[in-house]
C-alpha cells in the first residue's frame, strides 16, 4: 500500500529543504569524512547533536527517523558483536572459545555512533531534497567530469527516472506475484528449484514490462522536446545563496575541528 | 504560412523480422484545420497509433510528407518546432511521466524549449491550475490514481503551448469516471484555448464530441464526417463499431417519428430536446 | 443449501494502528450460489480487489468469514489451496506472461496442480479451444508475437486450464477493442450455459448492468447493493448515486423523469428507453388534438 517508504521525501519548506541541494550533498561528504577521522567520543556526540539539530529545523517527525534507525537495527548488532568479541582486552563474558571485550564493546558502540550519524545524515539529505534536485545537484558537482568525456547529464537523468520508477516497480512486482501465486506459483517451496521458477515467473514480466516502459517513455521524452544535450534552464535550477554559504563554512569548520580535537586528544 | 495539418499521401512501413514488411498505413490523405476536434475511429491495429506518430515527427512516413503549419516532420532540423506544435499524451499513464515529482514532471518541455526561468514558472503555474492538479503539485507521479496521472500528462504538454493536441488512447486505461474528466477537459481545451484537438480511440462513445470522425481500417481511411452521419453508414457495422447508445437512442426516437436535430452531441442536449418537444 | 461463495460480516483494515490505516472493507455479507454469474461494480478504491483476494485465499479474513466452495479460507491449509478452487484472473494479465511458447503459459497452471503430463495436454486444448484459439501451431508461438488481445486469450485460457469452479475476472474488457470484448462475453456466455460460476469485477456499472443477472454494489468498502438487476432498477435512490454511471438511456430517462414527466424508469434497454419516450410525446399529441383551442392563441 502507500506506506511511506525509507528515505522518501518529506515536502516541507524548512531552511534545510530549500538549502541548495549541492550544499546539502557535499556536507554529507564532509559529514562521512569527518566521521571516518575521529574516533573521539565526544567529538561523534557534537556531531550527533548536529544532525539532531537539522533533524529539528528540518520539522521531520523525529518518530519515523527512530524508526528508521530501527530499520537497521540488525546491521547495528552485527557492528556491535563483532567490536565485542574480536577486540583484544579486558574479558567481560565469555562464550565457549570466544571472549567478548571491555573495549570491543566501547569500540563497538562508537562504531554504532559512526553508523548511526551517517544514516541520520543521508536520511536528511534524501528526505529535504526533491529526487530531481538531487540528481541536478549530484550532476553539478560532477560536471568537471564532462572535459574528460563523461556523459554527466546522462548518468544524472538516468538516476532521475530510478527514482521516479523504482516505486512503480515495487508495485507491480506485487501485482505479479499474486497473480502468479493465483496460478499456483511456489514461492515457499522447500525445493530450491521450483522456487527459482517461480520467482522467474516475476522477475520475466518485470523485465518486460521494463523495457517496453522503456519504449514509451522514450517516446514521451522525445515529444517533449528532450535532447541529451545539457540543459542549464531549469526551473529548479541551482543557485548558491548566502544560507548555503553560512551551512558550508559552519559544517566545515566543524569538520576541520576534527584535526585539533584529535591532536589535543591524544 | 498555411496553418493546419496537411498528410499526403503518406504510407509508412515497418520492417518486420529480416525481409517481411508490414504496411501499417496506405496512402493516407488527410487535411486538420485549425481549431478543429477530430476524432480517429478504429479497431487495435488499424493504424490509428502509427497515424498518432507521424503528425509530431516520432515516426517519419515511408512514402508522402506531413506538414504542420507548412513545417516538414520528415527534416530532422523542424523537429523541436513541430514537437512544440504537436503535444502528444499517450495510451499508458504510468509510462509518460518522467519525473519523481508532479511540479518537475510538468517544467519537463519548457525547459527542453530553453525558455526563461520565469516563463517556465508561469506556464508550469498555469498548467496546474487548468487541469485542476494544484493541490497535487509536491506529489510523487506513483501516489497519484490513473485519472490524475493522465491529467498529470496532459498538463505536461500543455505547458508548451501546443497548437495541436494528439491523444493517442488517453482514456483506455481509466476508469469511467476519470474518463469523463479527461474528456470534458479535452472538449474545454478545444473550444475556451482554441486548441485543435486530434483524439484516438477504439471505443465509439469517447468521439461523441467530436467535429469531424475518421475511421480507419487497416491502414486507410474507409468513412470520414460528421459522427452521426458516420454512424449511419452500414459499413461501420461491418467493422465491429457499435454506435454510440447516444445515437442507438437518437435512431429508435426517429424511427418512432420522434426527429431529433444533427446538432445533438450529448445527453444533457438531448433531454432538452425531448423535453422541449413533450 | 450453502452457496458457493460465502461471505460473513467480513471486515478488512490495511496498515491497522499506523497512520496509514486504511478500512477497506467493512462488514461485508454476500452470499452467490452455484452457476450464478455475478458482477462486481465499485469505483476505485471502493475495496473489490481486496474483497476477491479473499476469495481464492491471496488474503485471509480478519474479521468475519469467507467460505468458497465449502472450504474457510481463514484456514490457513485450506486456504493455500483456494486457488485450484477460485480462479482469479487479474487486471491485464496478458503482463504477467512469462513462459516462451503459449502452450507452456497455459500449462502452467495445470503442472502446479501436480497433474501427469497428458492430463495437462488435454486441458491445455481444451483452454485453448474456449478461448477461440484454435489456429494450427498456435501452441508453439512466443506469447510476444501474438496481439495484445490474443495475448489476453492466452492469459486467461492459463486460467480455465485450472478448471477453478470459479471464475474471479478482474477489468477483463479494460483497454479492449470490440473484438476483444466480444471473445471475453462469448467465454461468460459459455461458462453459463455449462452452469458454471462467474464473478466479474468492473468500475463501470454500466457495463456490469447490461452483461450481469446478479449485481452486487462496493462502495467505500460497504457493500451499497446486491440482489437482481431487476431489483436495482426499481431502487432510484441507489441509482441516484451512481447517476453519470448508469447505462446513457437510462441517465436520459431519469433526466426527463427529473423535470416533472411522468415516465416509467424501471426499463433495461435502448430500444424501451426510445418507446416510452415517443409514448410521452404521442399522449402529448393526442391532448393537443382535444384541445385545439390552444393553436388558436397563437
Amino acid at each position: 500500500m502507500t506506506g511511506m517508504k525509507l528515505g522518501q521525501y518529506v515536502y516541507g519548506d524548512s531552511l534545510i529543504h530549500r538549502l541548495d541541494p549541492r550544499t546539502k550533498i557535499i556536507c554529507c561528504i564532509l559529514a562521512v569524512i569527518s566521521v571516518m577521522a575521529s574516533v573521539n567520543l565526544y567529538y561523534l556526540l557534537c556531531l550527533l547533536l548536529l544532525m539532531v539539530t537539522a533533524i529539528v529545523s528540518a520539522r521531520l517527525n523525529p518518530k519515523f527517523i527512530f524508526k528508521a534507525i530501527y530499520q537497521i537495527k540488525t546491521l547495528l548488532l552485527i557492528t556491535l558483536l563483532f567490536q565485542a568479541f574480536l577486540t583484544p582486552g579486558k574479558a567481560v563474558l565469555t562464550i565457549g572459545t570466544i571472549t567478548m571485550t571491555r573495549e570491543g564493546l566501547a569500540l563497538g558502540s562508537i562504531n554504532i555512533l559512526r553508523l548511526i550519524i551517517l544514516f541520520m545524515g543521508s536520511l536528511i539529505l534524501l528526505m529535504t531534497t526533491t529526487p530531481m534536485k538531487l540528481s541536478i545537484g549530484i550532476e553539478c558537482i560532477l560536471r568537471p567530469l564532462e572535459k574528460i568525456n563523461i556523459p554527466v547529464h546522462n548518468f544524472a537523468t538516468i538516476l532521475s527516472i530510478s527514482f521516479r520508477f523504482l516505486p512503480t516497480l515495487f508495485e507491480e512486482a506485487s501485482i505479479i506475484r499474486n497473480a502468479q501465486k493465483s496460478r499456483g506459483s511456489q514461492f515457499d517451496s522447500p525445493e530450491l528449484m521450483v522456487k527459482i521458477k517461480s520467482y522467474a515467473a516475476i522477475v520475466i514480466p518485470l523485465f518486460e514490462a521494463s523495457l517496453s516502459r522503456a519504449g514509451d517513455l522514450g517516446e514521451a521524452m522525445d515529444s517533449r522536446c528532450y535532447t541529451s544535450h545539457p540543459n542549464q534552464l531549469r526551473m529548479n535550477s541551482l543557485k548558491m545563496k548566502g544560507q548555503d554559504v553560512l551551512a558550508l563554512v559552519s559544517v566545515s569548520v566543524i569538520v576541520l575541528a576534527v584535526i585539533p580535537v584529535s591532536i589535543l586528544m591524544k | 504560412m498555411s496553418e493546419g495539418i496537411e498528410v499526403i499521401n503518406v504510407t509508412k512501413q515497418y520492417n518486420v523480422f529480416a525481409m517481411e514488411k508490414i504496411e501499417a498505413l496506405k496512402d493516407i490523405n488527410l487535411s486538420i484545420s485549425k481549431g478543429e476536434y477530430v476524432g480517429l475511429l478504429g479497431m487495435n491495429g488499424s493504424g490509428k497509433s502509427t497515424l498518432a506518430r507521424l503528425f509530431n515527427g516520432l515516426l517519419k512516413p515511408t512514402k508522402g510528407r506531413v506538414y504542420i503549419n507548412g513545417i516538414d516532420t520528415a527534416d530532422p532540423v523542424n523537429l523541436p518546432e513541430v514537437r512544440r506544435l504537436v503535444g502528444m499524451v499517450f495510451q499508458n499513464p504510468d509510462n509518460q511521466l518522467v519525473c519523481p515529482i508532479v511540479e518537475e514532471e510538468i517544467a519537463f518541455g519548457p525547459e527542453n524549449m530553453e525558455l526563461p526561468l520565469e516563463e517556465i514558472r508561469r506556464r508550469v503555474d498555469w498548467a496546474l491550475q487548468v487541469c485542476g492538479l494544484e493541490g497535487k503539485r509536491h506529489h510523487a507521479p506513483h501516489l497519484l490514481s490513473g485519472g490524475q496521472k493522465q491529467m498529470a500528462a496532459l498538463s505536461s504538454v500543455l505547458a508548451m503551448l501546443p497548437e495541436y493536441l494528439v491523444l493517442d488512447e488517453p482514456t483506455s486505461m481509466l476508469d469511467p469516471q476519470s474518463r469523463r474528466a479527461l474528456l470534458d477537459q479535452i472538449y474545454k481545451l478545444n473550444k475556451q484555448e482554441g486548441i485543435t484537438i486530434i483524439l484516438i480511440s477504439h471505443n465509439p462513445e469517447d468521439l461523441l464530441q467530436a467535429d469531424r470522425l475518421i475511421v480507419l481500417d487497416q491502414g486507410s481511411i474507409c468513412l470520414e464526417g460528421v459522427p452521426r452521419k458516420v454512424h449511419a453508414n452500414a459499413k461501420i457495422k461491418e467493422l465491429g463499431l457499435d454506435a454510440p447508445s447516444l445515437y442507438q437512442l437518437i435512431d429508435h426516437l426517429e424511427s418512432n417519428k420522434f426527429p431529433v436535430p444533427e446538432s445533438i452531441k450529448s445527453i444533457p442536449e438531448l433531454v432538452e430536446h425531448i423535453c422541449l418537444e413533450l | 443449501m450453502p452457496g458457493i461463495i460465502e461471505i460473513n460480516h467480513l471486515s478488512h483494515i490495511y496498515a491497522e494502528g499506523s497512520p496509514y490505516e486504511v478500512e477497506a472493507l467493512k462488514d461485508i455479507t454476500l452470499s452467490l450460489e452455484r452457476g450464478e454469474f455475478l458482477g462486481l461494480f465499485g469505483p476505485n478504491g471502493s475495496g473489490k480487489s481486496t474483497l476477491i483476494q479473499h476469495l481464492n485465499g491471496l488474503i485471509r479474513p480478519q474479521q468475519g468469514s469467507v467460505i468458497v466452495c465449502g472450504k474457510d479460507a481463514s484456514n490457513s491449509r485450506l486456504s493455500r489451496d483456494l486457488w485450484k478452487k477460485a480462479g482469479l484472473v487479474f487486471q491485464y494479465p496478458e503482463h504477467q506472461i512469462f513462459q516462451i511458447s503459449v502452450y507452456d503459459e497455459v500449462a502452467y497452471g495445470p503442472r502446479n496442480l501436480k497433474l501427469p503430463e497428458s492430463a495437462v495436454n488435454e486441458r491445455v486444448n481444451e483452454a485453448l479451444q474456449q478461448v477461440g484459439l484454435t489456429q494450427e501451431n498456435i501452441t508453439q508461438l512466443p506469447p510476444a508475437a501474438l496481439s495484445g488481445g490474443m495475448r489476453r486469450r492466452v492469459a486467461v485460457a492459463g486460467m480455465l486450464a485450472i478448471q477453478p469452479e470459479i471464475l474471479i475476472l478482474d477489468e477483463p474488457m479494460a483497454g479492449m477493442d470490440s473484438v476483444g470484448r466480444n471473445m471475453i462475453l462469448d467465454i461468460i456466455k459459455k461458462r453459463q450455459e455449462r452452469h458454471e460460476t462467474t464473478v466479474m469485477v468492473s468500475h463501470s456499472l454500466k457495463e456490469i448492468m447490461t452483461l450481469t443477472d446478479k449485481i452486487a454494489i462496493l462502495d467505500s468498502g460497504s457493500l451499497a447493493f446486491s440482489g437482481k438487476v431487476k431489483d436495482l432498477l426499481g431502487k432510484p435512490e441507489i441509482l441516484a448515486h451512481y447517476h453519470f454511471e448508469l447505462p446513457e438511456y437510462l441517465q436520459i430517462v431519469y433526466e426527463i423523469a427529473a423535470k416533472g414527466f411522468d415516465i416509467k424508469t424501471d426499463i433495461s434497454s435502448i430500444r424501451e428507453a426510445g418507446e416510452e419516450i415517443s409514448k410521452l410525446q404521442k399522449i402529448r399529441k393526442d391532448a393537443d388534438y382535444l384541445l385545439p383551442g390552444q393553436y388558436n392563441s397563437w
